[in-house]
């Protein structure tokens, strides 16, 4: 692991000080442009600046993010204890159904109720945003082997104990990976916040759209792309960290059981 | 001392247990035997309320569970399952420390006590404190889990098939380990198998169980030698007669003299083991008697097959 990681640092910090050029400094983005793109007129969008974009863009993400990880996760804890378990199969029935909706769809149900900009866009994906945090919450917890539980209970854990010392820690690593999917997703499509006036990097896809201009086009996607990766990398970046396979959190402990 | 007065409890309609009754010495280990479904594991974790009866009382020195809270009660009760139920995310001493660290113990006394409990069953603290669960065998999970079981020094043990999922050859060692461990700590055990000769090893009283009723409650001895009915003389087998023999101690059938053993072969038989070893000894040879020794090799006396037959037969020990 360690060696490994060693080698990649510089390539990461590379490419950080590439994409963060791109972001920031108009003249090497342009230069960039001119050289994928020869023969556009017109490479850099001047209505709004990429940097501003971005950060539309990373508060749409950011916010829903948050709302719907505490959202997701709140609802997957309670729908795995005793007094919410009668709920567990019409949330989860609910949460598959909501995932074949594609986020449009979402935003196209949500503009009329809450109106322009970014507001309805934020809705829309932390309702979209709740869901794989919502089924991680319920596998990571669902698996933890009952023995294991009903073990705990018999040393003596209150309900409480038994969640937060024995169920969220074995859990925990499914749903960081929850979270983790929705905030990839999010980034990708809050891009289509841009179409109801939310900002961010849609708004230079769906100029370059309009005016069929490629390098819009390639400006915003490429922007995206690059914190999407950015953002995955962070994650298992934390995984490695509080999730050292050392532990055995990973491979478990397994359990041959009979019954009696 | 715990009772159970006429406990019934439900699964859905099945009766798992129909009006159980029988008490659980203090200091001894009072094994809960019977087939798969008898309701051995049910009356087990009535004990601790991981469930409850439906009918009838579990007493624990004369109050019922009932008037404890429940994780106080638990927490005054060590706990041993089957293939440890260690949690993963945590290092052996921190296993092992978790009920003192739920009673508020800090944590310099949870590591000290942690590592005399490793020393006591026989694992090096140095080697093991800082293990995880994952990194351990099976019998070395197991030594684990009493060790957890008895951090807050509880008078009660319940041990639900604590060996069940050990090989056979590690099982024997710690059920040894267990004997002799128990015979230092005198707790109070409930211990719950379905093999039988586990429990003729390490009981002192042996429930055996039925489709949720008590068909004997007895010594091991008394089980062997004079089952109560024929599903009773069914479940103890054929060869109950030389379980038995498992139970008594070749030191209080032999004679003490020493002029009677012969010297025409080098056969022996130490004094500290079962009659069942004694009579497989003089089986394989030639003479009816076989000589006793210490463990310095010293000839102590002779025991017979005569003797031996007599101890089978229910003869109490001269």
């Amino acid at each position: 692991m360690k060696a490994r990681s060693s080698h990649i640092v510089p390539i990461v910090i590379g490419l950080c000080l590439v994409f963060g050029s791109f972001i920031f400094s108009v003249g090497f983005r342009e230069m960039v442009l001119r050289a994928l793109f020869p023969a556009t007129r017109e490479l850099i969008y001047l209505r709004t600046g990429l940097p501003h974009m971005l950060g539309e863009h990373l508060s749409l993400v950011l916010l829903s993010s948050v709302l719907a990880s505490i959202a997701g996760f709140s609802l997957g804890v309670f729908v795995t204890r005793p007094y919410g378990r009668e709920f567990l199969p019409l949330v989860r029935g609910l949460s598959s159904f909501a995932q074949t909706f594609p986020p449009v769809a979402i935003l196209a149900l949500a503009f009329p109720v809450l109106g322009f900009g970014f507001r309805p866009t934020v809705a829309a994906l932390f309702a979209f945003g709740i869901l794989p945090v919502l089924n991680n919450t319920i596998e990571g917890i669902e698996s933890v082997d009952a023995s294991l539980i009903e073990a705990a209970q018999g040393q003596g854990m209150t309900p409480g104990q038994v969640l937060l010392q024995t169920e969220l820690p074995l859990a925990a690593q499914v749903i960081v990976a929850g979270i983790r999917t929705s905030v990839i997703i999010n980034i990708g499509t809050a891009t289509i916040g841009a179409t109801i006036g939310a900002g961010g990097l849609g708004t230079v896809i769906i100029a370059g759209l309009v005016r069929n201009n490629t390098a819009f086009v390639f400006t915003g996607a490429i922007t995206a792309a690059g914190i999407a990766l950015a953002t995955d990398w962070l994650f298992s970046r934390l995984e490695l960290v509080f999730f050292n396979p050392q532990d055995g959190v990973r491979s478990g402990h397994d359990s041959t059981r009979h019954s009696s | 001392m715990i009772e159970f007065d006429r406990v019934v409890k439900y699964y859905g309609t099945h009766r798992a247990l129909d009006g159980v009754s029988f008490t659980v010495p203090d200091g001894c280990v009072t094994v809960l035997i019977g087939p798969s479904g008898c309701g051995k594991s049910t009356s087990l974790k009535l004990v601790n309320r991981l469930l409850e009866p439906d009918d009838g009382y579990v007493r624990v020195n004369g109050r019922p569970v009932k008037s404890f809270a429940v994780e106080e009660l638990r927490r005054g009760i060590g706990y041993v399952i089957q293939s440890a139920g260690l949690l993963p995310h945590m290092t052996v001493q921190d296993n092992i420390g978790l009920v003192p660290r739920l009673l508020g113990r800090d944590k310099a006394w949870r590591r000290a006590r942690a590592r005399d409990l490793l020393d006591l069953i026989g694992l090096d603290p140095h080697a093991y404190a800082r293990k995880y669960p994952s990194q351990l065998s099976g019998g070395e999970a197991q030594r684990v889990g009493v060790a957890r079981a008895l951090a807050a020094d509880p008078p009660i043990l319940l041990m639900d098939e604590p060996f069940g999922a050990v090989d056979p050859l590690n099982r024997e060692t710690l059920q040894n380990e267990f004997i002799s461990l128990q015979r230092k700590l005198k707790k109070t055990v409930i211990f719950v198998t379905h093999d039988l000769d586990e429990a003729v090893r390490v009981a002192d009283r042996i429930v055996l169980l039925q489709d949720g009723l008590v068909i004997q409650e007895a010594a091991p001895e008394e089980l062997l030698g004079r089952p109560s009915n024929a599903f009773a003389r069914d479940f103890v087998g054929t060869d109950r007669a030389l379980k038995r023999l498992g139970r008594f101690s070749v030191s209080d059938y032999m004679s003490h003299d020493t002029r009677r053993v012969g010297t025409k072969d080098h056969a022996s038989v130490p004094v500290d083991a079962t009659l069942r070893e004694a009579l497989s000894r003089i089986l394989a040879i030639p003479s009816d008697e076989i000589s006793v020794i210490d463990a310095q090799n010293r000839t102590l006396g002779s025991i017979s097959l005569e003797a031996i037959r007599r101890a089978g037969c229910g003869g109490e020990s001269s």
